[in-house]
């Protein structure tokens, strides 16, 4: 009986935000690719780490992610990286960060096998040849990125906040309308401040970034600071002008709250909904921010406290609804598969770990993909086989194998 | 630290009580080319039959070929306008120099000759390994560099990051970077820095080059696994002195002058060489990697053509010895001096992505050496080698800017942390080793020797960068790294010399001490690391001559590489953790070769020669990340294992001496083979050919050498060498099928022209390097140079 409920009320969450994503798209865009835009298509990126420690990230399209072996051995199309490649997909089309040179690509599926490139642009002169990225919207990707100034004796921090703009498809942005640099002050010892975001959502007139929160120490080697303050922090940004901004925080836990590379925050409900990076012990919450940017101080859904032990969390995907999966990290064990999935709802603030999806390593994953009302998302323990699993309420079964090893399937996109 | 001074000495007395018995050394033989008329003929050239030695006659006829071991040699003499002759020459011991070969316009004159020989360096060379000696002379007059050399030879690879005094990575059958050592007459080069390396010296200096693929003679004493390459320096008796300058495309310059005196009379010698080398290195540079953008849009405009401007080198060096040579107490003690100094401006990373307008680098070193030699030293039959040196060297790098600049040289951003890439650098590297190399050769008889070699170094290295921040001053750290490579090998000839046996022990010891500070509540706290390990290596080399023109060489050794000090304590400014449970790199290799000539015919000649190798690698030194509260933590670990097998080969052919072919090839299947990963996964590329690495390679040239009596006596000769390189991935081979990141195939043609004139005093050539403007890539994303032309004038002032 769960099992056709929750189903349902999945279904119609995904059916929810497909339709809000398709009422977004404009067609007043300039259309640069060379095939109609096919949002079916999932596509399965991995990341290949060589024994020097490069990481080249390869890619395919598949349509079937449930009965069916998906390898990169000779197949798979290499995204272009200088240290590494960034991938993300928007509106049906694929976006690769060069991270090392500061330019994205945008990609289109040939309908076949491989990917055409369709535009390019460089921003590292306004971010930064190591910025970070993300989609807000089938119209709408962000470049972000954080500039620290120390003075000479490690005692002061200057932070800069850089923000671009940049709608798609097309990739098109203009420095005069669409890049904001914004002081964030300059700190002294003991202070805490921002110095990355990433993870952004928009919701009414506001933009919310997950925010890297640091104590500024005493100069340790060189790493000015390790100390972490005793809250975590969101910066909260105007939009769509980005004019202006303010960082709030929260005591209900400590941690980070940019989301690694997955992400950690979502819209639901009049609400952004929040994970922390867990930190040093700290409990791992979800909390969440309403529409004036602040933090709900009377909400809080706390997942170690549910769970009754200390442990961790990175990011998380929404389904829709409230719903969603999370990746618990028991900080007991003490080797790489240590990562369970576990099956949220954030407003009935419920929680079940899915035993039958076995352990794994999640800090280094990126990305699921909702299809019809199912979630799916790579899981690749080490020491077995590696698989997509497809997830439904509580329910979760091996989809397609995949190659496993140090072939790390990293994201599931669509 | 006095042992070690001492340890030479300590040597000539453990080795003096193998000391009995007779001797067998290498001869030189030396004589003179008449023609008809009693006239000394220069330029002939002179070769014995059936090895690699050999070379041309000077101004008044005479020649000098040394290190001959056999009993009875041929010599083939050979001069436009005259015809070719083999000469049978008797070699006994004891004896010295005196051969008169006198050519004839039409017939062959035969001469059978009691050559007077005089005692020479023994050494091993030609006993079974898999080796190549590359003469330089024949390249002397040409504008060509050490590098472009080495790269013709089979089983060599040589990628350059750009042009002149680029950064350079070889290869040997497949394996690189730590795997290949080099040396300068015996001496490991990496102790006196790029200014004094294969980038820096000029041809004019060098004699020859020894390649040694896989097994290395304990007279080198390297812990390499997959091969070295000994640089020798002229050493010539005559009295020269020698001046070259060539200029040509991207603003290159390079100046020579070398020169020898000795008198005759007391033996009193003085060498001296003198090099100068510049260039711009503003090529012009195309493609998807070399683009702008407008600042406004963030488009990329990648049709652009740029030339480089950020690339320039200027290097220069003097090396001086003093001392006396042939005399009753020393065949050569010479007090050395070696000063060079260099400064490279970098234009970009690890591809041409992004082009750097301001880093540069430079590097400079003192070295003052004293090397003795002496035969019969203490008894006959004994020899001994003792060098003893003190390398100087310090590296500068300098990456300060907020400047970005793009393809078009413009400032177009800032970046306002500085640094091009990536983080800001003054940074100040000084290296001090004392270097001692002793070598002592025993000949009980005619078939059996010993042959005791060790490289004993102490080298301490200081570094501090001006723009470190608070907490990485690293001024008061040091990393000192104390290496014994000791060998002995026994030798063996019987069957009447053909067969040659020669097997080897090697000792590899090593201690480290470092350091370290760490920078806790304001202040530093000392941190002191210190290691030791040893090491041993074996192997054998056989040579069997099957008839007289077919010889079977075989080849094997276990082989070391010794962990570097960063490899094993880490870096804290680098994030490296230490791993002082390191162990060392292990090699094992096989070379199997196959040598079939000189066969003649009429009058071509022709040699083919051919080796089939294995390599196995094991406990390769490889990095892991871990992450530590967001932060990568490297450390690294024996890990990886490579098996690398192949073949190459070599033909020359030759027409008269006039006319001369040669075509190289070689091909190595390297693949990785550890099954799983660092972090315990399976290894998805087991088996997959090793990523960024050349794998099948030709090179061929010819050259053709005009009559002298067709342009009047002085000498005219053309060369054209083609190089090919097969395509490989910068990536897993096994991993992916589209859009790979590739090294495309290339086809590199070189043309020349010298011309020497009939005096013999003066030669000029053109060189035109890349002549169809080819678009050569050595690594992912780099372009190396385009069309250029160079002319060179050599005269020899006497």
């Amino acid at each position: 009986m769960f099992k056709i409920n929750t189903t349902k009320k999945l279904a119609i969450g995904a059916m929810a935000v497909l339709s809000t994503f398709a009422s977004c798209s404009k067609d007043d865009q300039p259309y640069e690719g060379e095939r109609p835009i096919d949002k079916d298509v999932f596509h399965v990126a991995a990341d290949v780490t060589d024994p020097d420690e490069n990481v080249s990230v390869f890619m395919q399209p598949t349509s079937n992610v449930t009965d069916t072996t998906l390898t990169f051995i000779n197949n798979g199309y290499e995204m272009d990286g200088e240290r590494s490649a960034r991938v993300l997909t928007a509106g049906g089309r694929i976006y690769n960060l060069n991270y090392g040179t500061g330019q994205i690509y945008e990609l289109e599926h040939n309908g076949a096998s491989s990917y055409n490139k369709v535009s390019e642009i460089d921003i590292s002169h306004l971010v930064g040849t190591h910025p970070r990225y993300a989609e807000v919207s089938d119209n709408m990707l962000l470049a972000h990125n954080v500039v620290e100034t120390f003075n000479n004796e490690n005692t002061e921090v200057t932070v800069t906040l850089q923000i671009v703009k940049i709608s798609i498809p097309g990739l098109y942005f203009n420095v005069a309308t669409d890049f904001v640099e914004h002081d964030l002050g300059t700190y002294k010892i003991g202070d805490a401040y921002i110095n990355r975001v990433d993870a952004p959502v928009i919701m009414g007139n506001k933009l919310f970034y997950g925010a890297q929160y640091r104590l500024l120490g005493q100069p340790n080697n060189g790493e000015p600071s390790t100390e972490r303050p005793s809250e975590m922090a969101t910066l909260v940004v105007d939009y769509p002008s980005l004019d202006g901004f303010k960082i709030v925080t929260s005591d209900v836990s400590r941690g980070d709250t940019y989301g690694f590379r997955g992400k950690s925050m979502y819209v639901h409900n009049q609400h952004v909904y929040q994970v922390n990076m867990t930190t040093e012990g700290s409990d791992a919450v979800i909390a969440r921010l309403n529409r004036e940017g602040e933090y709900d101080q009377d909400y809080v859904f706390n997942i170690s406290n549910q769970l009754g032990k200390t442990v961790g969390t990175v990011n998380w995907h929404h389904v829709g609804n409230g719903k969603g999966y999370l990746a618990i990290d028991d900080i007991s064990i003490d080797h790489n598969n240590s990562y369970n999935m576990a099956y949220i709802d954030v407003d009935k603030q419920e929680l079940e770990i899915l035993y039958d999806v076995p352990k794994s390593n999640m800090w280094f994953y990126q990305s699921g993909a909702v299809h019809e009302g199912k979630f799916y998302m790579a899981v690749s323990p080490i020491g077995s086989d590696a698989y997509i699993w497809e997830f439904e309420g509580n329910q979760a079964q091996k989809g397609a194998k995949l190659d496993g090893g140090n072939i790390y399937v990293q994201g599931i996109y669509k | 630290m006095l042992h070690r001074y001492l340890l030479p000495l300590v040597m000539i007395f453990i080795v003096s009580p193998f000391a009995f018995g007779q001797r067998r050394e290498g001869v030189t033989i030396q004589g003179v080319v008449i023609d008809q008329e009693d006239m000394p003929i220069p330029f002939c050239t002179v070769v014995v039959k059936g090895l690699d030695k050999g070379g041309y006659t000077k101004e008044d006829g005479s020649f000098e070929i040394k290190n001959i071991h056999q009993k009875e040699v041929e010599l083939i003499v050979n001069h436009i306008g005259h015809k070719t002759a083999n000469v049978s020459v008797q070699l006994s011991r004891n004896n010295h120099s005196g051969i008169v070969i006198q050519l004839e316009d039409e017939d062959v004159k035969l001469d059978e000759v009691v050559v007077y020989g005089e005692s020479e360096a023994t050494k091993m060379e030609k006993e079974g390994y898999s080796s190549t000696s590359i003469s330089t002379e024949k390249f002397e007059i040409q504008s060509v560099e050490l590098n472009a050399i080495l790269d013709q030879t089979s089983g060599i690879n040589v990628r350059n990051e750009g042009g002149l005094g680029s950064r350079t990575r070889y290869s040997i059958n497949g394996l690189s970077g730590n795997s290949v050592r080099f040396f300068i007459d015996g001496i490991p080069m990496e102790y006196y820095g790029a200014s004094y390396s294969l980038n820096s010296i000029p041809v004019s200096l060098i004699e020859e080059m020894q390649v040694y693929k896989g097994v290395v003679p304990v007279n080198l004493g390297a812990d390499a696994l997959g091969g070295a390459v000994n640089i020798k320096t002229k050493n010539q008796g005559q009295n020269t002195l020698d001046f070259s300058y060539s200029m040509g495309s991207f603003n290159t310059h390079q100046v020579a002058l070398n020169g020898n005196y000795r008198n005759k009379n007391n033996g009193l010698t003085f060498r001296g060489a003198l090099f100068y080398n510049y260039s711009d290195n503003n090529y012009k540079v195309w493609g998807d990697d070399v683009y702008v953008v407008d600042p406004n849009t963030g488009r990329i405009d990648r049709s652009i053509v740029a030339e480089r401007f950020n690339d320039g080198f200027e290097s220069m060096g003097t090396k001086l010895d003093f001392g006396f040579t042939d005399v009753k107490w020393a065949d050569q003690f010479m007090v050395s001096f070696l000063y060079s100094d260099m400064y490279k401006e970098v234009q970009h990373g690890a591809t041409m992505n992004v082009p750097f307008g301001e880093r540069f680098y430079t590097q400079g070193n003192i070295v003052p050496s004293v090397h003795y030699k002496k035969s019969d030293f203490l008894t006959e039959g004994l020899e001994i080698d003792v060098f003893t040196s003190y390398a100087m060297n310090s590296r500068t790098l300098v990456d300060s800017t907020t400047n970005k600049y793009n393809w078009h040289g413009d400032i177009w951003a800032q970046n306002p942390s500085g640094g091009e890439a990536g983080t800001p650098l003054h940074s100040t590297t000084d290296e001090g080793t004392l270097i001692n190399r002793f070598n002592a050769s025993y000949s009980i008889n005619d078939q059996n020797r010993f042959n005791f070699n060790v490289i004993h170094t102490d080298y301490k290295r200081t570094a501090f960068n001006r723009k470190a921040p608070i907490g990485q001053d690293t001024s008061n750290n040091y990393t000192k790294m104390s290496k014994n490579l000791m060998g002995l090998s026994y030798s063996n000839s019987s069957f009447d010399d053909r067969l040659r046996t020669n097997v080897f022990g090697k000792v590899y010891n090593y201690s480290v001490n470092m350091l370290d500070h760490e920078y806790i509540n304001g202040e530093y706290h000392p941190v002191y690391h210190s290691n030791s390990d040893n090491n041993y290596g074996y192997g054998l080399a056989i040579g069997y001559d099957i008839t007289k023109d077919i010889t079977l060489q075989l080849s094997s050794e276990q082989a070391v590489r010794l962990p570097e000090p960063d490899e094993l304590f880490g870096n804290f400014s680098e994030n490296i953790h230490s791993a002082i449970d390191l162990k060392s790199e292990v090699s094992k290799n096989v070379n199997l070769g196959l040598r079939f000539g000189e066969y003649y015919w009429n009058e071509h000649s022709m040699t083919f020669s051919t080796t089939l190798f294995h390599r196995s690698v094991s406990n390769m030194i490889q990095q892991s990340t871990q992450v530590v509260d967001g932060v990568d933590i490297f450390v690294n670990e024996n890990f990886g294992e490579i098996i690398s097998k192949g073949i190459d080969f070599q033909i020359d052919y030759d027409y008269k001496r006039q006319f001369e072919i040669t075509l190289s090839g070689a091909y190595n299947d390297t693949r990785y083979m550890s099954l799983y990963d660092i972090y315990g996964r399976e290894n998805m590329y087991y088996g997959s050919r090793l990523k960024n690495e050349p794998f099948l390679q030709f090179n061929s040239s010819v050259r053709y050498r005009f009559s002298r009596q067709w342009i009047k006596k002085g000498e005219l000769t053309m060369f054209w060498n083609m190089r090919y390189v097969y395509d490989y991935y910068r990536h897993w081979e096994n991993i992916g099928s589209d859009n790979k990141d590739i090294i495309p195939s290339q086809l590199i043609n070189d043309f020349g022209v010298s011309y020497r004139l009939p005096n013999n005093k003066l030669a000029l050539s053109l060189d035109l390097k890349n002549m169809f403007n080819t678009q050569v890539f050595d690594n992912f994303a780099i372009q190396q140079p385009g069309r250029g032309v160079y002319f060179k004038v050599n005269y020899s002032i006497f």
